[in-house]
């Protein structure tokens, strides 16, 4: 094979290799490297004054970082998901709380569940900490409890040419049993949402506002200029369930309630109860409401609404 | 077949390299042998051949010619032949494709990480994990999950 077919042959598999490298990205601003937070989760057991580490887990990342702890045995189950903000000193973590217990058999030799939900949202400073009873019993003797210490990040700044630095998860100690599952993402958490009532395709009131993820939120309708007919007191109580990030386009996941509040009694009507879809974030959805809303006859209501990421 | 013994003195005779009395015998076995008398004429035919022969004497070309003969080979690398056996050159082109292709999956990765990133590590079970999960039924005395916040360090210097 002669040189020169092997040089070209060279140049052409390292040009090959230069599309596959990283392209170079924008250098991590300074208030997401000073804010990396971090999640010390120890599950430890309480037995008396005793107390002993079974597992010990470190998560670290960029402020917004959420993660999620899972507890499963043969009888019991619980799912535990943690939304976190960083705002200054402050903590916000909002905790959803699922657990599944079995509780027995039934005539019918069927499993009976005893199945829980809970929300709660703490405001917590850095030295404080979140402690989880999967099993309750505060004050019995032998407990498992799970503790969450937030802190700051990694001080040391990277050179500021690298990229942001991922997130990560370390086991600093592995319980034997296969005690408990964590997982740790990062997805936005704020978006904006625009909505309007149109009659036959014209705009007869609107609302909007911010929305955190997973969380309802409430918006009245107000009457737009030249909106024609009044619409009445309307309402839709809105969420994002879920952000999809896809390649055509990120989507979220929404769910909403549609309501007419009459104007003396504050009565609430729903027209229309958990409509759910999945909207491409930025563009119109449209939902066809002419027969909940029960507007002049003839005439064709919709209800359209935009959802959009939060700077 | 067997040849003339005399053949050999045929070249010579044309070239005046022998002595009188060998002409006088040479020329006599030519009257003699037929073989000899033809080798004879062809010597001489080859010989009137490229005496009739009248070369070209371009200076330009003698000059490239001479060029090309005696100057000292100035090759430039690449356009010198190497060996490399095809099995090598296989290999080399493999791993740079694996290079690339690693490459291109790392990339891959950092995208998924910058924008939605979601890892996930599970202690992991030794055994019948079913059977040593269990354990966690010694926690269970049927309560409710609790979920509260606290100083940090609590009960923490409590060591067993």
């Amino acid at each position: 094979m002669r040189f020169r077919t092997v040089l070209f042959a060279l140049i052409i598999l390292s040009g090959l290799a230069e599309t596959g490298r990283p392209a170079p990205e924008r250098s991590p601003s300074n208030l997401e490297q000073n804010n990396r937070v971090r999640f010390k989760i120890t599950a430890v057991e309480l037995q008396g004054a005793g107390r002993e580490v079974l597992s010990d887990s470190l998560i670290e990342g960029p402020p917004g970082v959420d993660f999620a702890i899972k507890l499963q045995s043969k009888h019991f189950r619980m799912n535990a998901s943690f939304l976190t903000e960083l705002t200054g000193d402050r903590l916000m973590i909002r905790a959803d709380l699922e657990t599944k217990r079995l509780l027995g058999m039934s005539e019918r030799n069927l499993p009976i569940y005893e199945e829980d939900q809970q929300r709660h949202s703490f405001d917590l400073t850095l030295d404080e900490q979140l402690n989880i009873l999967p099993f309750g019993g505060k004050d019995d003797l032998n407990q498992l409890r799970i503790e969450i210490i937030p802190s700051r990040g990694e001080s040391e700044s990277p050179p500021p040419s690298t990229k942001p630095r991922p997130l990560f998860i370390k086991i600093l100690k592995q319980a034997s049993e296969g005690l408990i599952n964590i997982a740790a993402f990062k997805r936005p958490h704020h978006f904006n949402f625009e909505a309007e009532l149109t009659e036959d395709g014209h705009a007869i009131a609107r609302t909007g506002g911010a929305l955190l993820l997973d969380d309802q939120q409430e918006f009245a309708f107000s009457p737009s200029e030249g909106g024609g007919q009044h619409p009445g007191t309307m309402a839709v109580a809105f969420r994002v369930d879920r952000f999809i990030s896809a390649r055509e386009g990120d989507e979220a996941v929404v769910g909403f309630d549609l309501y007419r509040v009459g104007a003396a009694s504050g009565v609430r009507e729903a027209l229309a109860s958990n409509w759910a879809g999945v909207c491409r974030l930025d563009e119109p959805f449209s939902y066809d409401v002419t027969s909940e809303y029960g507007g002049t006859p003839g005439r064709k209501y919709e209800l359209r609404f935009v959802v959009r990421l939060a700077q | 077949m067997q040849q003339c013994e005399m053949l050999e003195y045929i070249s010579a005779l044309i070239d005046g390299e022998l002595p009188a009395e060998e002409v006088q015998r040479v020329r006599q076995h030519l009257a003699e042998c037929l073989e000899c008398r033809s080798a004879h004429e062809d010597f001489l035919g080859t010989r009137q051949i490229l005496r009739a022969h009248h070369p070209v004497r371009d200076a330009q070309l003698q000059q490239r010619a001479r060029q090309k003969l005696f100057a000292k080979e100035r090759e430039r690398p690449w356009s010198q032949p190497i060996s490399i056996p095809l099995p090598v050159a296989a290999v080399l082109a493999l791993l740079f494709l694996i290079m690339a292709a690693a490459l291109v999956r790392d990339q891959h990765s950092n995208f998924r990480a910058a924008h939605s990133a979601i890892i996930e590590k599970a202690l992991p079970t030794s055994g019948d994990g079913e059977e040593e999960k269990m354990s966690l039924a010694a926690f269970d005395h049927g309560g409710r999950a609790v979920v509260y916040k606290s100083p940090q360090g609590e009960g923490a210097e409590q060591k067993r």
